[in-house]
Formats: structure tokens, C-alpha cells, sequence
């Protein structure tokens, strides 16, 4: 009878905590979808209100203009707290983000300001001067969703680094059971772990350092070298996982 | 010569016989005859119980097999000469331990970069302007 009650408890609240996990991405998901939906409505108001000029027409397409751009807000609000709840899942509890917190904090606080003032506005030119407003933020939001991926991209390498970077032989001899590794993959292995151990450090720090300015530079140069930087690193730790594999196979797998 | 008749045979073997002998001359064949009812029936029995079991446990035994050359066949690669390698190639799910979850790790890497792909921002429409 217990073990019943066990099993229904499982069946109905397991789901549920897996998804507890990740509660943002069905906002963004939704809002995205309304924001479909209001996209289409505002370009049929607008053709509507082009062709026929008239006063109906007018405030209609002043309503879905409005809906619009409230739509877009809500849809980017959605989308940093999912990728900011993504990094939050990706890190391991000694990272701290706490500029980039407050960067997603402060774009989010921004965008609940522009949809309670835009309800103010009714006319259609301070409409068009609010939306003009909007986009010039445009390259901000992309490069820092950019800057976010980037972190998360790391830190989901960085997990593998920490599993593999260090005292790996030691953990190959308890597995294999035996006492040595050839001096050929000795050397191949120290030189690919120091490599490893120094670029992600050098990451580290390019994350932690990040210059906010260069957010609102559309080409933005140490963005540019911080993905640089992660691909190579994507790179050498492919590589050195390789190494390790290559000696299971030749070196411990052979002898056991 | 006397001749000796054939009742006079049969009285000098029985002469001859050692009556202190443990070995009784007349057997009781009634009791253990075949023919008895009871024992011919309970020997059937035997015979049919025994046979029952041999069935039963060839069927056990040629199912097992079955099972067995099932789950050993889908493993035996065959060579280039058409003949099957003797030892089965391991695979990733045959293999344990530290090999395996190195290369787990290894396809988590290459995915890593198709993972971000879900975190791509979203395609919006950044033109929402009205100019009559």
C-alpha cells in the first residue's frame, strides 16, 4: 500500500520537478507566440489605415502599434530572464555573475518602464518617436544575449575541465588498475592539461572583466575575441579528451 | 543297469539340495510379478512421470538456447571472409566504466554548440513605424 502511494507521488510530481528547473522558457515561449499573433494584427491595421486614411482605421492601427511594441518588450523580458536562468543552471557554485545580474536586472527594469509609459502615449508621432527610441537599444539586447551564450557555452566546457583537467592519471589508474602511463602520452597529457588549465583561466578572467561599453558596440572587439577564445578552447578540450581516450585504449586497456 | 526313471531323477536332485541354505526355493513371484494390478501400475506411472520431466526439461533447455543464440546473434559481426569473429566488437553501450563516460563526454561537446542554438535571440521586428 505504501509503496503505492510512493509510486503515484513520483508519477505526479516528477514532471514537475524536472520543469521546476526551468520556469522562463514557457513565458518566452508564450509571449513569443503573442507577439506573432499582435505582429500580424498591427500589419494588417497598418496597410488598412495606409489605404484608407480614415479616423477608425487610424485609431486602430495606434492600438496594435501600441500592442506591438508592448508584445516585444514582454518577449525580450522572457528571453533574458530564460538565458539568465539558463547561465544560473550552466555555472557551478563558485562562479559569480554578478555584472551580468545586474546588466539583465537593469535591461529588465527598462523594459517594464517603456510598457507602463507607452499605455500614456496616443498619438501616432510620439509612438514612432518611442519605437525609434527602442531600437536604438537593439544592438545592446543582441550583444548582450551574445555575451550570456558565450558564458553559458563556457561554462558547460568548463564542467568537463573540472571533471577532466585535473588528477586525471590517478583517476585512470584506480579505473584501470595499473601503476604507470607510457612517457610518450605522459608528455602529450601534461602539455595539453597546462594548455587546457591556462586558457580557461584566461577566460575566466576575459568573463569577469568584461567591459560594458563594448555592449553597445555593434562590433564589438572583445566579444569578438572572447567567442575566439572559447572556440579554441572548445578546441583543445576536444583534444585532450582525445589524448585521454588514446591512452585508455593503447596504454591501460591493452595491459589490463 | 538300473535304469533310472525319470521320478527317481527328480527325487535324487531334491536329495541333493542343501535345505539349510538361506536362499528360499520357492520365490514369491506373485508379489513382484509384472502382471500384479497394482505394481504394473505404479511402474507406468513411474515411467510416465519420468518421462514427463525428460520433455519438460528438453523444452526448458532448447528455449534457453533459443534465448541464447537470439541475444548472441545481433553481437557477432561477420568478418570480411563471411565468417563470424569468434568474440563480439565491444560497443558503446558494452563498455564500462571511465571509457564510456569519457565518450559521453566527448558527444556532449560536439552538442554543445547545437544546444546553444535554442538560446538564439529571437527574430523580432524591429521596424514598427508608421508614416502615413
Amino acid at each position: 500500500m505504501k509503496m503505492r502511494y510512493i509510486l503515484a507521488f513520483v508519477v505526479l510530481f516528477f514532471p514537475g520537478l524536472i520543469f521546476a528547473q526551468e520556469k522562463y522558457r514557457s513565458d518566452f515561449l508564450y509571449n513569443f507566440d503573442l507577439y506573432r499573433q499582435d505582429q500580424e494584427q498591427y500589419r494588417i491595421n497598418k496597410l488598412s489605415y495606409l489605404d484608407f486614411q480614415s479616423i477608425d482605421s487610424k485609431s486602430k492601427a495606434i492600438a496594435s502599434q501600441r500592442q506591438v511594441i508592448v508584445s516585444r518588450n514582454l518577449v525580450l523580458k522572457t528571453y533574458f530572464q530564460h538565458l539568465y536562468e539558463q547561465l544560473q543552471l550552466s555555472k557551478n557554485d563558485t562562479q559569480d555573475y554578478s555584472q551580468i545580474k545586474q546588466m539583465v536586472d537593469s535591461v529588465i527594469a527598462d523594459l517594464d518602464d517603456m510598457n507602463e509609459s507607452i499605455q500614456a502615449i496616443d498619438d501616432l508621432d510620439s509612438l514612432n518617436s518611442f519605437s525609434d527610441l527602442i531600437e536604438e537599444n537593439r544592438v545592446y539586447y543582441n550583444n548582450l544575449s551574445k555575451l550570456i551564450k558565450d558564458v553559458i557555452y563556457f561554462n558547460k566546457l568548463n564542467k568537463l575541465h573540472l571533471k577532466y583537467g585535473t588528477d586525471i592519471v590517478q583517476k585512470l589508474k584506480e579505473e584501470y588498475g595499473q601503476a604507470e602511463i607510457s612517457l610518450y602520452y605522459d608528455r602529450d597529457l601534461q602539455n595539453s592539461l597546462s594548455s587546457i588549465n591556462s586558457q580557461n583561466e584566461v577566460i575566466v578572467q576575459a568573463i569577469i572583466n568584461f567591459p560594458e561599453e563594448e555592449l553597445m558596440d555593434e562590433r564589438s572587439k572583445s566579444q569578438n575575441s572572447l567567442i575566439t577564445e572559447i572556440n579554441d578552447y572548445h578546441n583543445q578540450l576536444q583534444n585532450h579528451l582525445r589524448i585521454i581516450q588514446e591512452i585508455i585504449t593503447n596504454d591501460f586497456k591493452l595491459n589490463r | 543297469m538300473k535304469k533310472i526313471t525319470k521320478s527317481e531323477q527328480n527325487i535324487n536332485f531334491l536329495k541333493n539340495q542343501s535345505f539349510e541354505s538361506n536362499e528360499p526355493i520357492f520365490q514369491d513371484f506373485e508379489s513382484e510379478s509384472p502382471l500384479n494390478d497394482n505394481a504394473k501400475r505404479n511402474w507406468f506411472e513411474k515411467l510416465l512421470s519420468i518421462k514427463v520431466a525428460i520433455v519438460a526439461l528438453s523444452f526448458i533447455g532448447i528455449i534457453a538456447l533459443l534465448l541464447v543464440f537470439v541475444s548472441v546473434k545481433d553481437k557477432v559481426i561477420p568478418t570480411t571472409q563471411g565468417q563470424l569473429s569468434p568474440t563480439p566488437i565491444p560497443t558503446l553501450t558494452t563498455q564500462p566504466g571511465f571509457l564510456q563516460e569519457l565518450k559521453n563526454d566527448q558527444k556532449v561537446i560536439e552538442g554543445i554548440r547545437l544546444e546553444e542554438d535554442n538560446l538564439e535571440f529571437p527574430s523580432l521586428d524591429w521596424d514598427i513605424y508608421i508614416s502615413p
